[in-house]
C-alpha cells in the first residue's frame, strides 16, 4: 500500500512545466496588462513549479534580467509560438523574427516561431532579421530596458 | 443677394472642377472599387443605400466618400474592408460591418496607412475585428463614429480606434462599445482625445503605450474591465474625464505605469475597484479630482515619487490610500477626506491635526489579500484607531498635514 502511495506521489512530480496562459484573464506580472494577444506571451517557470506569465517575451526577459526572481530559481522560460497561438515552446528552441513591421505588445517587435520555414516565410513578408534567444536577451538588455526600464526607476 | 449669387456661382464652379460619381446597386456604377478606379484626385463619390460586398477596397487617391443612408460595406467575416493609402481622404456616413478576425494581420474596418489629412466621421462600425486603424498617419480627424463590437473574448476582439506610429490625430465624440481596448495609442504623439464615450471594453477604455504629449479631456469610461491605462509615457494631460463602474478583480479607473510629468485634474473616479493605481509614476500633479465610493481611491506603489495630490475630494471610499511600503516620496496636501474626524478649532478651514489616509488594515491587505474578509470586524477598527494615534506600520510621511474641513465644490 505504502509503495503504491509513493508511486502516486512520484507520478505527480516530474519536471516543472509551464502553466497555460488564460488569455483575457491572466495579467502580466511585469507590466500589469491583461494578456490578450494569443500570438504573443511568455511563461517563466521556477524550480518550485510556479509559473509567472507575461504578455510578451520582452517583459519576461526584463523580469529575468532585473532578477525579480533569483537566477538560480529559474527553471525554464517559454514563449508562445506565433504560428500556433496559445502553444508554448521552450525559448531556446524557438526562432525569432525581429522586425518593426510586426509590432509586439510591448514594443520590442519580436515574434517567436517553432518552425524555421514559417519564420522565414514571415520574414519574406515582413522583413527584418531572424535571431536566436541570446540575441533577444541582448536586445532587451541593450535596447528595450534602457528606453523603458531603469529610465523610470 | 449679390453675395448669394456669388456664393452659388462659386459652388457651381467648384463642382465643375471636382467630379461627382454616384455608386448605386441599381445604377451605372455599382461598386465603390469601380468608382475609385474611374475617379481622379479631388473627386467626390456618393454611395447610395445598399449592401456592398466587394472584397478589400483600396483608396489610393485623394477622394471624398459620402454615404447616403449608411450604405453597408460588408467584410463577410473574411477580410479588411477599406484601406486608405492616399492623403486627404474623407470618409463620411458609411456603415462598415463584419471585418474578419485574423491572427497575423490586424484587419480593420477602415485602415489608414502612410497618409496624412484624413477625416473619418459620422460612420457606423458593427462587428469588426478592428474598427479604425491608423498606422503612420498624421493630421487626421476621427469624429462622431459609432463603434460596436460583438467579440466576446478579448483575445478575439481588436481595438475600436487604434493608432500606431501616428501624430497629430484628433479623436472626438466617438462612441465605442465592447472592443478589446476602446481607444489604443502606441508610439503616437500629439493626439487630442475629447468627448468620447468608451464602454464595456474587454480590457481598457483608453490605453496609451509609449505615446508622449497627448491630451485627453471630457471623456467617459464606464464599465470597462479597466478605465484608462497610461503606460511608458510622458507629459500626458488628463482633464474632466469620468471613470466609473470599472469593477472587477484587476480593475481600476486609471493605471499609471512608468510615466512621468503628467497632469491629472478635474476628473471623477466613481465606483471603481481602484480609482488610481500608480506603479512607477513620477512627478504627476493630481488635483481637483473627485474620488467617490471606490474600493481603493488611490493605490500608490513604492516605485512612485514626487507625485502631488492636492485639492482632491476623497468621499466614502473603503480605503483612501494604500501602499506597499513604509517609505514614501509623494505629497498629499490640502485634500478633503470624508473619513477625517478632526476638528478645526482655529477656524482656518483646515483640520487641526493631520490626516493619515493609509489605514493599518489596508497595509495588511496589501500583504495578505485574504485578510479583506475581516474588513468590518471590531478588532480591525480598534487596531486602526490605535495605529492612527501611534503609527507603527503605516508610512509616517504619508500624511495630509492640512486636511480640508469642507468638500471642494
Amino acid at each position: 500500500m505504502t509503495v503504491l502511495f509513493c508511486c502516486f506521489l512520484l507520478a505527480g512530480c516530474g519536471e516543472p512545466k509551464p502553466e497555460e496562459i488564460d488569455f483575457g484573464r491572466d495579467v502580466c506580472v511585469y507590466c500589469i496588462m491583461t494578456i490578450v494577444q494569443p500570438q504573443y506571451g511568455a511563461v517563466l517557470v521556477t524550480d518550485k513549479y510556479r509559473s509567472y506569465k507575461f504578455d510578451a517575451v520582452e517583459c519576461m526577459v526584463a523580469y529575468y534580467l532585473e532578477e525579480r526572481i533569483p537566477r538560480e530559481n529559474v527553471h525554464s522560460m517559454w514563449t508562445i509560438d506565433f504560428e500556433n497561438p496559445r502553444e508554448l515552446i521552450n525559448v531556446e528552441d524557438a526562432f525569432y523574427l525581429y522586425t518593426d513591421n510586426l509590432p509586439s505588445p510591448m514594443g520590442l517587435n519580436v515574434s517567436a516561431y517553432r518552425n524555421r520555414e514559417f519564420a522565414l516565410s514571415m520574414q519574406d513578408q515582413y522583413g527584418g532579421e531572424i535571431i536566436d534567444w541570446d540575441r533577444v536577451v541582448d536586445l532587451v538588455e541593450l535596447l528595450w530596458l534602457p528606453q523603458w526600464g531603469p529610465m523610470y526607476r | 443677394m449679390k453675395l448669394l449669387r456669388c456664393l452659388l456661382f462659386a459652388v457651381i464652379s467648384f463642382n465643375a472642377y471636382a467630379n461627382e460619381i454616384t455608386v448605386d446597386p441599381e445604377g451605372e456604377v455599382r461598386t465603390l472599387t469601380g468608382a475609385i478606379a474611374m475617379a481622379s484626385e479631388g473627386d467626390t463619390i456618393i454611395i447610395k443605400p445598399g449592401v456592398y460586398r466587394e472584397g478589400p477596397i483600396v483608396i489610393d487617391k485623394s477622394l471624398t466618400i459620402i454615404g447616403e443612408g449608411y450604405p453597408e460595406i460588408d467584410g463577410e467575416e473574411k477580410y479588411e474592408t477599406i484601406k486608405v493609402t492616399a492623403d486627404d481622404v474623407t470618409i463620411r456616413g458609411i456603415k462598415v460591418t463584419n471585418v474578419g478576425v485574423a491572427f497575423i494581420h490586424d484587419n480593420a474596418g477602415i485602415r489608414v496607412e502612410d497618409a496624412r489629412g484624413c477625416e473619418i466621421s459620422d460612420n457606423v462600425f458593427v462587428n469588426n475585428f478592428f474598427a479604425i486603424l491608423l498606422a503612420r498617419a498624421a493630421d487626421c480627424t476621427v469624429r462622431n463614429n459609432s463603434i460596436r463590437a460583438f467579440g466576446e473574448l478579448e483575445s478575439y476582439s481588436g481595438n475600436g480606434i487604434h493608432l500606431w506610429n501616428s501624430e497629430n490625430i484628433t479623436i472626438e465624440n466617438n462612441h465605442i462599445d465592447g472592443h478589446r481596448d476602446g481607444i489604443y495609442l502606441e508610439f503616437s504623439k500629439d493626439a487630442t482625445i475629447t468627448g468620447n464615450t468608451s464602454i464595456n471594453s474587454l480590457r481598457y477604455g483608453l490605453h496609451f503605450m509609449f505615446s508622449n504629449d497627448c491630451v485627453y479631456l471630457r471623456n467617459t469610461f464606464r464599465n470597462n474591465s479597466a478605465g484608462v491605462a497610461v503606460m511608458y509615457t510622458q507629459r500626458v494631460v488628463m482633464t474632466e474625464n469620468v471613470m466609473e463602474y470599472n469593477w472587477g478583480p484587476a480593475s481600476f479607473g486609471l493605471l499609471l505605469k512608468d510615466i512621468r510629468d503628467s497632469h491629472i485634474h478635474n476628473n471623477v473616479f466613481y465606483k471603481n475597484t481602484l480609482g488610481i493605481y500608480a506603479d512607477g509614476s513620477h512627478n504627476a500633479r493630481i488635483e481637483h479630482n473627485d474620488f467617490i465610493e471606490n474600493g481603493w481611491a488611490v493605490r500608490i506603489w513604492a516605485s512612485c515619487s514626487e507625485n502631488v495630490f492636492t485639492r482632491n475630494n476623497f468621499i466614502n471610499n473603503t480605503f483612501d490610500v494604500a501602499t506597499n511600503s513604509t517609505r514614501h516620496f509623494n505629497t498629499f496636501i490640502e485634500n478633503y477626506w470624508s473619513s477625517y474626524d478632526g476638528y478645526d478649532l482655529t477656524g482656518d478651514g483646515f483640520g487641526d491635526i493631520p490626516y493619515r489616509p493609509v489605514r493599518l488594515f489596508s497595509y495588511i491587505v496589501e500583504r495578505y489579500p485574504t485578510a479583506l474578509i475581516l474588513l468590518r470586524s471590531q478588532l480591525i477598527m480598534a487596531l486602526d484607531i490605535a495605529e492612527r494615534i501611534i503609527p507603527t506600520l503605516t508610512p509616517e510621511t504619508l500624511v495630509d498635514e492640512r486636511p480640508l474641513m469642507r468638500r471642494i465644490p
